[in-house]
């Protein structure tokens, strides 16, 4: 057999060697630290950590698009804090006769670490997993093939969404109805399409329903062909679990500790 | 020939809920199954009805009110719902409607209808890459389907289809998006269909003509016409709610009539009418 004619996809990435579960439970372990440390070492700490997993993983330019949208957010953190973190002291450097102390700067990046922390390891399970590859999982560990097909479908009605718009408004624009040359026009332009957008939409929804079931959607002698196997999977979830346990111990104890 | 080998329907009416009129009224028609049969008609006139009828995805899936009876041969279509892909295959209008969505290759989307029947992974890769073959697909066995260009996707929608070698097919304007080239292999390949039975509505009245056993013209919901493409243009009163094809009109103006004095609608008849040989 060719290599032009096979139909299996090898895994070229480490990372797609990685069950999606355990991607999900490191994103819960990075939360839940997140939540329960307010330290700036540890912040930075699993930054870096995060920072390598990007890196190693190869996905930095989409995660850094990612980034993007959490900027403006960064950049009001670093703003507030540094002017009005209240156990502000020291001051750090004047702009413009504005006093930024360095408590609340130090403040500002270590809330700015998680955020970013967050967006990274989110972006290790979203870039590093497909939504085939979640939906064959999730039959492969008896989630029922109707209810997994429910769950992914989700995933794919906002892209579908976003595509239909864009088409309606590329035809808008070709007929000189509204140019968008600015923002305020582009969510203008919005408003008049939402109900045919959403019609078709559904209609599509619909459509694609009725093919299923001809295809034998809802056939009981179904049977997944294909067997995902994963490095290590097991441990990796034990491990993780266990992680996550330590993190909410530690942080019991500390509590506990100091009542006592 | 018993009733098992006829495709028939009785008083057949069809209303959409909502609807003012019936989408389809009063259709009567029995012929032989095992040919391949071409749906004529306008916009409006119910051809996708019809086929939805056929398919069993009326009422099964989508609501109406049926009336009459109807049967393909031995074939119930709303029997056996869940196994309906082992013996009906349907191409839709549109073919990125038919995709499951879930596959992120050609070869997984064809695989689809097999994995729901339970084959193995070997039977199935034997027929995805036979069709891939028949369909001049191979190469793209590996892409992702939504990159396929609308030639591309119709040619999978088809071999989607046909994956399961059903006993009836019924492809609602399976060319709409196919180049000249396409077009004419698809009913090249259509036309060497034996043993099954084929409903296929299109504009391509040429295309037609060449290729199918017999036409169904509809109107407004009613079968205004029905017979062999010969018969139904060389009618007297001929419907003028469908364009003749370019032979009938070439034969009638230049005279060219077949001996029993029909005027030709495929390539072959101009070919005998002029007396040349292919």
């Amino acid at each position: 057999m060719s290599d032009s004619e096979s139909s299996v996809v090898l895994r070229q990435n480490w990372a797609q060697n990685i069950d999606p579960v355990t991607k999900l439970l490191l994103v819960a372990c990075v939360l839940l630290g997140s939540l329960l440390y307010k330290s700036l070492t540890y912040s930075l700490v699993v930054l870096g950590l995060s920072v390598f997993l990007v890196l190693a993983a190869r996905i930095q330019a989409k995660a850094l698009r990612l980034i993007e949208f959490s900027l403006f957010l960064i950049a009001t953190i670093v703003l507030i804090q540094g002017l009005l973190y209240p156990f502000n002291r020291t001051v750090l450097l004047t702009v413009f006769h504005l006093r930024f102390y360095k408590e609340g700067l130090l403040y500002a990046l270590m809330l700015s670490s998680r955020l970013l922390s967050i967006i990274f390891v989110t972006s290790f399970f979203i870039f590093t997993t497909t939504i085939t590859e979640n939906a064959t999982y999730l039959e492969q560990i008896g989630v029922p093939y109707h209810t997994v097909y429910v769950l992914i479908s989700v995933c794919y009605i906002l892209p579908q969404i976003n595509k239909n718009m864009r088409h309606i408004q590329v035809a808008q624009r070709a007929r000189g109805v509204n140019p968008q040359s600015n923002i305020a026009e582009q969510v203008r332009a919005i408003i008049p399409i939402l109900v045919p957008l959403i019609t078709k939409t559904l209609m599509q929804s619909v459509e694609r329903s009725t093919a299923l079931q001809l295809r034998g959607f809802s056939n009981p002698n179904r049977q997944q062909t294909e067997k995902l196997t994963y490095y290590r999977a097991e441990l990796a979830h034990r491990g993780l679990i266990l992680l996550a346990a330590l993190l909410g111990g530690w942080k019991i104890w500390m509590i506990l500790s100091k009542l006592v | 020939m018993d009733d098992s080998q006829q495709i028939s329907l009785n008083k057949v009416s069809v209303a959409y809920p909502g609807a003012e009129r019936n989408q389809l009224s009063d259709l009567t028609i029995k012929t032989p199954a095992h040919q391949i049969i071409g749906i004529l008609g306008p916009s409006n006139s119910g051809k996708t009805t019809l086929c939805r009828l056929l398919s069993g995805i009326i009422p099964q899936v989508m609501r109406a009110d049926v009336q009459g009876e109807y049967r393909l041969g031995t074939l119930n279509p709303t029997a056996n719902w869940a196994e309906i892909n082992r013996f009906i295959g349907y191409v839709f209008q549109n073919p990125a409607d038919q995709l499951s969505g879930m596959a992120e290759t050609v070869a997984t989307e064809m695989a689809f209808s097999l994995v729901n029947l339970g084959q193995s992974a070997s039977a199935i890769d034997a027929k995805v890459r036979a069709l891939a073959r028949q369909f001049q697909l191979i190469d793209q066995l590996n892409q992702n389907p939504a990159t396929l260009s609308g030639g591309q996707m119709q040619r999978l929608a088809i071999a989607c289809a046909l994956v399961t070698d059903p006993e009836v097919l019924i492809f609602d304007d399976p060319t709409s998006q196919m180049d000249p080239v396409g077009t004419s292999q698809f009913f090249a390949w259509l036309k060497n269909q034996h043993d099954k039975t084929i409903f296929v509505t299109s504009t391509n009245v040429d295309a037609l003509c060449n290729t199918v056993d017999s036409l169904w013209v509809l109107n407004a919901g009613q079968l205004v016409a029905s017979g062999t493409p010969r018969k139904i243009f060389n009618q007297p009163a001929k419907s003028e709610l469908i364009p003749a094809p370019v032979v009938f009109n070439l034969a009638s103006q230049m005279g060219w009539a077949l001996p029993d004095g029909d005027y030709p609608v495929t390539q072959a008849e101009l070919m005998e009418a002029t007396g040349h040989e292919r």
